[in-house]
């Protein structure tokens, strides 16, 4: 056992947990759609695993492409 | 007309029962004719809590198929003479009621009490269909635990679909000196994470463990839990009540009490 707080720790997983969840959809979902958006975005921009992250809030889904002006 | 509020939580466990017993309780302590109903089918509960266990004869599903007139039924709380329960079945048959029957129920409930307060099984399947045809209100009871939490998100998101907008929050089960090392969410970590109005915090109390074992109520006692309940109550009926402090650890008597352990 650390020392360190366990609070911060639930938090962030609960978080992480809920926004999924909000989704209101079927369990694999967010799972499928993650898998799918990185295969097409990897098609056309180089990335890695470890820096996709798909973040969906309640009712509002964002993706911001972010790059150089022409 | 009487107002019906459904006690609700997802996970089990988490004190729903307990908190129907007394928030019954303290409504009607504040006047108000009340009446509790334990929608748990096969597992009745709230009969035992409240001390009423060896007064049933008959039962909501006797009422449900027309066994017995709805008066029958009814059993008076032994303190509170403006409080009764209407008790569960220990039936197995959990597709007895439908949430149609339940509807029509609690519409003719709230004819004549001020508040029908509906005791919500666990889980999310026809029994809590049941329990929140006929609400209007609900009341989503929840513990400073990740598990218990995610299920109340879940439960909120149903009532929701149910239509049923007014919606608060209970947290139970606050255990202060974890709360202050840190090992356990506090109220604001909580709602924070929770989308809905908070009407109140139960502390961690053995007073409560102590008073179920007598089948006695806590609200309307000295005790920290039973101001809590108390607050809970006079917030439902639309008294606005500031929020107690639940960290009684610099108090004058907690002081002296610590005192008087070390010697």
């Amino acid at each position: 056992m650390s020392g360190k707080s366990s609070v911060p720790i639930a938090k962030d997983r609960l978080k992480a947990l809920l926004i999924t969840e909000r989704v209101n959809c079927k369990p694999n979902t967010y799972e499928q759609m993650s898998k799918e958006l990185y295969q097409v975005i990897s098609k056309y921009i180089e990335i890695s695993k470890t820096d996709f992250n798909v973040q969906v809030t309640h009712s509002k889904i964002q993706i911001a492409l972010v790059g150089e002006d022409d | 007309m009487g107002e019906v509020i459904v006690i609700t939580s997802g996970k089990g466990g988490v004190g729903k029962t307990t908190t129907t017993a007394n928030i019954g309780t303290g409504l009607a302590q504040l006047g108000h004719r009340v009446i509790v109903v334990d929608t748990d089918l096969g597992l009745r509960n709230l009969d035992v809590v409240m001390g009423l266990e060896n007064r049933i004869i008959y039962n909501l599903v006797d009422v449900i198929e027309g066994n017995c007139r709805l008066k029958q039924a009814l059993i008076q709380d032994k303190r509170q003479h403006n409080l009764y329960l209407l008790p569960s079945a220990q039936t197995k048959d959990k597709t007895a009621i439908a949430p149609g029957q339940m509807k029509k129920l609690t519409s003719d409930l709230r004819e004549e009490y001020d508040y029908v307060i509906l005791d919500c099984p666990a889980g999310i399947e026809q029994g809590f269909e049941n329990a929140v045809a006929g609400a209007s209100r609900a009341l989503v009871v929840t513990t400073p635990e990740v598990s218990a939490i995610r299920d109340a998100d879940r439960i909120i998101g149903l009532l929701k679909e149910h239509q049923i907008m007014k919606l608060d929050l209970i947290i139970n089960r606050i255990r202060i000196d974890m709360v202050k090392r840190g090992d356990m969410m506090a109220v604001e970590d909580v709602t924070e994470i929770l989308s809905i109005d908070l009407i109140g915090a139960i502390p961690d109390d053995e007073q409560i463990v102590i008073a179920t074992n007598q089948g006695e109520p806590i609200v309307g006692t000295e005790s920290l839990s039973g101001q809590a309940y108390s607050n809970i109550c006079k917030r439902i009926t639309g008294v606005e009540t500031p929020f107690m402090e639940l960290d009684t650890d610099n108090g004058f008597f907690s002081k002296l009490s610590r005192l008087l352990k070390r010697n």
